[in-house]
């Protein structure tokens, strides 16, 4: 073997390790809560019956300002089961979503009211929106994102929220 | 040769397949716990992820400001890596990286809120005292990119850029009174109310006055003669400043505007004024009003207009005694509007464009001087006219690891007679997920402001033939950090910039004379831990030679800046403690002493969990009461700066 061959093949093989997406110290507003969205994909559990189309749909009912970041989405797969993402659907097509992400111009009220007591997983960055009924609130403070989540809530749909997003969230609401 | 190429065809199909859809920003490879701690940046020019772009981007945020108490943007800057601030007890001056040209009013660093520009068009000044729009509790975040990285954004951004980026409504989600009191008769107010509707739109309002007296006497060596006064000034270090701040935004659309208008009594007399006389002062009124529109098109492209409409007014007057006694009158105006477009785009696999134009057009650049008693006119000029710009980028992800970014930069000035074109360069290489390593090459200019154009300083008459200052940037970094919370950058830079204004002798006319070479070396460290702690340290060493005395060291740059940044929540996050020290060296004097090196150390005490809606902070600045020394002017060769200072805050929100 040459030394020209054996430099090609060293080079080739620490491209090879080195080949990854670099990580990001920071990023968007919207890439984050998307990122954060896909976390949520799994680390929730759905009663099988809630997934019967073979996929994960992640529905939004108006403008939700994540942009193109939303999309990365669609090349990712829960399990076997593709993202799908259905946005700007009116607020009766939800029930076939199994996460809605609530924002802006959002009638928060009505969407809580439709996905009551059902396994669709509501998101929401608007402040209180635990409170409010809704399953996980995302925060905006100090620069960074975090989260709370409302377990009533998430109970009443039968949804199973893994132990490491109670873990990391910044509240719990179980009080009842 | 041949096997090179073949390395490199190979390189390519061994990337390709590793390749995911890189047109968008993707997160999700990072896990939850490394969510929670990304940092969220938005300089619209930069980028998305900062370890990609090509420049090193330092920022503080809105809760850095709380712990560590910063009073004004001149505060939170002076803990910022690399800069140093200093006073002339009227306006307070940035110096980056070693480079400080007294007197410049900033006018060598691009100043910007929420990506608007804020210099000035006539002393191209970027405020950051009490004559700095914005109050610290509606900021958001501050983004600081020195030297090489910054050349894109026009032709301020000199020796650096700042972007203050405000808080939205939903930040106060309420209303939110404040009120200080601190030492010296220091008094400030302030009502916001901040909030976003169901339908989408966020609002935010505010208005704040702020007053001190100051000390009541202050000692200039300089003076201390019976004539006058012992070379105390008295009651001379009064300010006022009232602002107002609006912004709305409802989907892609925001609208923001502000006013400040700020009053400064001058104690020093440095150029021949009346000592200790209450008529020497100065007002600065600023104004801007900006709307902007920001919509992606489709997946890959996106779309940003802006317009805008500032103002700028000074008004000075200082005493001088002749046969009577004279007052002498600065009466500024400055007026400008423009717009700006920009696009930015994945549509090329393995590549982002940007491409951007911007506009201004001077209405009124106005400067009169004239004195009183007897009337006599000195200067009466205008100008206006048009600058444009048009910028591309595009950062080619030549292999997954690496990103070659290449800039250009067209400026036509209408206060120079040559456009101008300006390169950036960046390599950016990511060897392992936690290192990023970047060589950046960059160029820029500085036109001669409307002042050093038309000012007849001192009757000497004008240089008529001023032409554009230059720099050339080269800087490596390295950026490392881990998946807890620590960082770690090191960079090494060298700055060439020619041409530089300065006051030749004996015709004593400004002219493109100064040389300056500025080598140094840069590193900080900084862990934030998840219980709120925080540790930075941050060292900037640096060597500016003036060429012009045979590479000496430059006045009023120190060889060292030193900075430490701690906080501590303390029983169980009930309060929080933020200890910040900045050592700043030796700076050479023009009369060739120097101000002492010096060592100030502030705390800061805050809690918000007495009650609900209220938060609390007392801070203690200068700890050591140490007067240090800050390079004057004129007749002060050195000012001393006040001793140890309080402030106690008040905030209620409902």
């Amino acid at each position: 073997m040459t030394l020209k061959r054996l430099f090609i093949i060293l080079i080739l093989l620490l491209d090879a390790v080195l080949a990854r997406d670099a990580l990001a110290e920071t990023g968007s507003e919207a890439a984050v809560k998307s990122a954060f969205l896909y976390h949520f994909f799994k680390f929730i559990d759905w009663p099988e019956a809630a997934l019967q189309n073979n996929a994960m749909t992640l529905c939004t009912t108006n403008a939700d300002h994540l942009g193109d970041s939303l999309l990365v989405l669609k090349t990712k797969t829960i399990g076997n089961r593709p993202i799908l993402i259905n946005r700007g659907i009116s607020i009766k097509e939800l029930k076939n979503c199994q996460m809605v992400f609530i924002s802006g111009s959002d009638d928060t009220d009505a969407i809580i009211k439709t996905t009551q007591g059902l396994p669709i997983i509501t998101i929401s960055d608007k402040p209180g929106f635990i409170d409010q009924g809704g399953m996980i609130g995302l925060l905006q403070g100090d620069n960074r994102l975090s989260f709370e989540i409302n377990l009533d809530a998430a109970n009443a749909g039968s949804l199973h929220i893994g132990a490491q997003l109670l873990k990391l969230a910044k509240r719990v609401n179980n009080e009842k | 040769m041949r096997s090179l190429i073949n390395i490199i065809i190979l390189l390519i199909i061994n990337n390709t397949v590793a390749l995911s859809d890189s047109s968008a920003e993707d997160l999700t490879n990072l896990s939850i716990e490394e969510l929670l701690n990304v940092e969220i940046i938005s300089s619209p020019r930069l980028g998305q992820k900062t370890s990609q772009a090509p420049t090193s981007v330092s920022v503080i945020n809105a809760s850095d400001i709380r712990t560590f108490g910063w009073r004004t943007l001149a505060d939170a800057l002076n803990g910022m890596r690399g800069i140093f601030t200093s006073n002339n007890r009227n306006y307070s001056f940035l110096g980056v990286r070693g480079f400080n040209e007294s007197n410049d009013f900033n006018s060598r660093v691009l100043m910007m809120i929420d990506g608007q520009r804020m210099n000035d068009n006539i002393y191209d000044a970027g405020n950051i005292g009490q004559e700095f729009m914005l109050d610290m509790d509606l900021v958001e975040r501050i983004e600081f990119v020195p030297g090489a990285g910054s050349s894109i954004y026009g032709a301020n951004a000199f020796l650096g850029f700042i972007n203050v980026i405000t808080k939205k409504g939903k930040a106060i989600n309420g209303t939110q009174l404040a009120g200080e009191v601190g030492s010296f008769d220091y008094y400030k107010g302030r009502a916001s109310v901040g909030k976003k509707f169901d339908n989408g739109t966020d609002v935010l309002l505010s208005a704040s006055h702020f007053e001190s007296a100051g000390p009541q006497n202050l000692y200039f060596p300089a003076f201390d003669k019976p004539g006058t006064n012992n070379g105390i000034a008295h009651n001379m270090d009064t300010e006022r400043a009232e602002r107002l701040f609006g912004k709305v935004q409802y989907e892609d659309l925001t609208f923001s505007g502000g006013v400040v208008d700020r009053y400064k009594r001058v104690a020093p007399a440095s150029y021949g004024q009346v000592f200790n006389d209450p008529n020497n002062f100065t007002v600065d009124r600023q104004f801007f009003g900006n709307l902007s529109y920001q919509k992606a098109i489709d997946d890959k492209t996106s779309l940003l207009f802006k317009s805008f409409y500032q103002g700028y007014d000074y008004h000075a007057e200082d005493v001088y005694a002749g046969k009577t006694r004279i007052i002498s009158v600065d009466e500024i105006v400055g007026r400008w509007f423009g717009g700006e477009a920009q696009l930015t785009t994945n549509v090329f696999d393995r590549q982002r464009l940007i491409f951007g134009m911007e506009y201004q057009y001077d209405i009124r650049q106005y400067q009169v001087n004239f004195e009183t008693n007897p009337y006599a006119l000195y200067l009466d000029t205008n100008r206006g006219g048009n600058r444009a710009q048009l910028f591309a980028q595009d950062d080619i992800q030549i292999l997954d690891d690496l990103i070659f970014s290449a800039g250009l930069r067209w400026d036509y000035h209408h206060q120079i007679r040559h456009m101008q074109l300006n390169p950036r360069l960046g390599l950016i290489w990511n060897p392992l997920s936690s290192t990023t390593l970047k060589l950046l090459y960059s160029t820029t200019f500085r036109a001669p402001n409307a002042a050093e154009l038309d000012t007849n300083l001192y009757n000497f008459g004008i240089n008529t033939k001023l032409q554009e200052e230059h720099i050339k940037s080269y800087e490596s970094i390295v950026e490392w950090h881990s998946t807890d919370g620590l960082k770690l950058f090191g960079s090494l830079f060298y700055n060439h910039a020619t041409k530089l204004l300065d006051d030749d002798s004996p015709s004593q006319l400004l002219s493109n004379m100064d040389e300056y070479n500025i080598y140094g070396a840069e590193w900080e460290a900084e862990k934030r831990w998840d219980s709120g702690r925080l540790l930075k340290a941050s060292h900037t060493y640096s060597f500016m030679a003036n060429e012009l005395h045979q590479g000496r060291r430059a006045h009023g740059s120190p060889e060292n800046v030193f900075k430490i940044h701690y906080a501590e929540p303390l029983f169980n996050n009930f309060a929080k403690l933020g200890i910040e020290n900045i050592f700043i060296g030796a700076r050479k004097t023009e009369s060739g002493n120097a101000a002492d090196a010096y060592d100030l150390i502030n705390m800061n005490l805050t809690s918000d969990r007495i009650l609900e809606g209220l938060d609390l902070s007392l801070g203690v600045y200068n700890l050591l009461d140490d007067h240090y020394q800050m390079i004057g002017g004129g007749s002060n060769n050195i000012l001393l700066m006040n001793g140890r200072e309080f402030r106690f805050k008040l905030q209620v929100t409902f």
